[in-house]
């Protein structure tokens, strides 16, 4: 055999593995994924190449985003001051592509309850380091279907709802003792 | 070993060089841009006191999506100087002066700075990973590269099996990004309903302006919708028919030039664009380009 020849049949089971991972691993949480994906997990997620294909889907997500107060002193003279996670993009000074990001960071920061509080807690608390505590209020807005907004006739400003869903608290103080000399970047 | 011979043709046989290069000077353009701007926030991003510390970067990723071994520095002088050469490197490569073996490099620090924050990472970094693994087999420069012009007697490497493998992988990937988003769109109610476009047209968070307005013309909102889920459904398909291939290319470019403008998505929009170059070939890109020169009155 020539030695192209040989080349191109030991690529070509590279190129079987490839497409079997590209193929399995988008699906996650599948039979075939539970039982064979240990075989090209370390190979994709070193890639980053492991990543499910979920583009506005299965529906596209609303808009969320979390009030938070700080709460900065105990007892009867707390102050507390309440700010807005991702902040309003006329808020900031950030170009578009950028904002996009922080939406994303904080959609994967609260995706669950360990990372709301590891992560996303984590830079709020060194974002205000006179903060004790945070207590954050998760919101979702919602627009009415095509059909009500006809027939209601409002502005899209007005017809928006917004619901809250879940109000936590957060203490700071251990994260401010570990991270004195992180005071963290702002959104400009 | 017919099927053999089908997939020596498919995989190793059809390299076209001529659209590997304007993939690679239109892809590795748009990442240059969409990497420049990034760095604009870098201190927010990526630095130590920034949105992740060091820290925690390592401790994100679940268990299944590690990587076997991470590679950023935990240095911000350190990760900006690494920054600034993947910009040099990205430049470089756009403008055709790296091959094959110093593409490897340009993934190495793109993965960089995707593990280094995973928390920020969307659609338009993930699709580069896939993109810039596949021109990592290619010599994607014997085309619409600038090393020829400076450097005279550099010999071009000849065509290699290998740039048909790179060409293929985008390929194919396009169809399995298509496919599964595709699908999982079906799992959705609001996608069989016809009133996707509408839950994206008025989210704040993602649409530019006021389009409400929409809601007035509910047929076109049903249109685009299902526009969007039959494109993405049937492209694995449909693209692999030669004379189909330009229209379902076109409903792409139009599909994607709408999230762009809807949705403020236009550098994801533009590199899953830039992914189509590969499905046309040399012959069909001169015809364009030359219509394209007639159009705007360059040639007779």
């Amino acid at each position: 055999m020539k030695k192209a020849q040989l080349a191109q049949l030991i690529f070509s089971l590279f190129l079987v593995y490839h497409l079997m991972a590209i193929l399995i691993m988008p699906n996650p949480g599948s039979y075939v994924e539970r039982h064979f994906g240990f075989l090209f997990y370390g190979y994709t997620s070193t890639l980053g190449i492991n990543t499910p294909w979920q583009f506005f889907s299965p529906n596209p997500a609303t808009k969320m985003f979390y009030e938070y107060e700080i709460i900065e002193n105990e007892g009867s003279d707390s102050l507390t001051q309440t700010y807005r996670w991702p902040p309003e993009k006329n808020h900031t000074n950030m170009i578009g592509a950028n904002y996009k990001r922080l939406i994303y960071h904080s959609w994967y920061t609260t995706s669950s309850e360990e990372r709301k509080s590891k992560f996303l807690m984590n830079y709020l608390c060194r974002k205000h380091p006179s903060a004790i505590s945070i207590s954050l209020k998760s919101f979702s807005e919602k627009v009415p279907p095509m059909e009500r907004f006809r027939f209601d006739k409002l502005s899209l400003a007005k017809a928006r709802e917004y619901k809250s869903w879940s109000i936590e608290s957060f203490d700071c103080p251990q994260m401010n003792e570990e991270s004195e000399n992180a005071r963290p970047s702002d959104v400009e | 070993m017919r099927v053999l011979q089908m997939w020596n043709k498919f995989w190793f046989e059809s390299g076209d060089s001529y659209s590997l290069g304007l993939f690679r000077l239109v892809f590795s353009g748009i990442l240059l841009v969409t990497q420049s701007l990034r760095f604009l926030e870098f201190s927010l991003l990526y630095s130590d006191s920034g949105l992740l510390p060091f820290s925690l970067a390592k401790t994100f990723a679940p268990p299944n999506y590690q990587p076997l071994f991470y590679w950023f520095p935990e240095n911000d002088i350190a990760l900006k100087l690494c920054y600034i050469i993947y910009l040099g490197f990205l430049l470089a490569f756009s403008l055709g002066f790296i091959g094959r073996r110093l593409c490897w490099l340009i993934l190495f620090f793109h993965l960089m700075f995707i593990q280094r924050n995973f928390t920020i990472n969307y659609g338009a970094d993930l699709v580069s990973n896939f993109f810039l693994f596949a021109l990592c087999f290619t010599n994607s420069h014997r085309y619409f590269s600038l090393k020829k012009k400076i450097f005279p007697n550099w010999s071009m490497p000849p065509s290699h099996w290998l740039d048909s493998v790179g060409l293929r992988l985008i390929q194919v990937q396009l169809c399995v990004i298509y496919a599964f988003t595709g699908l999982e769109k079906m799992k959705g109610t609001e996608w069989w309903e016809g009133t996707a476009v509408w839950t994206v047209l008025t989210n704040s968070q993602l649409a530019p302006f006021d389009f409400s307005f929409f809601a007035y013309v509910p047929l076109v909102v049903v249109a685009m919708t299902w526009a969007t889920l039959l494109f993405e459904v049937y492209f694995p398909v449909v693209i692999w028919f030669r004379h189909l291939r330009p229209y379902w290319l076109l409903l792409g470019f139009s599909f994607h030039a709408g999230a762009a403008f809807f949705m403020s998505l236009p550098f994801f929009s533009m590199i899953m664009v830039s992914g189509y170059i590969v499905f046309l070939s040399q012959d069909q890109w001169a015809w364009f380009i030359h219509r394209g020169r007639q159009l705007l009155k360059f040639e007779s």
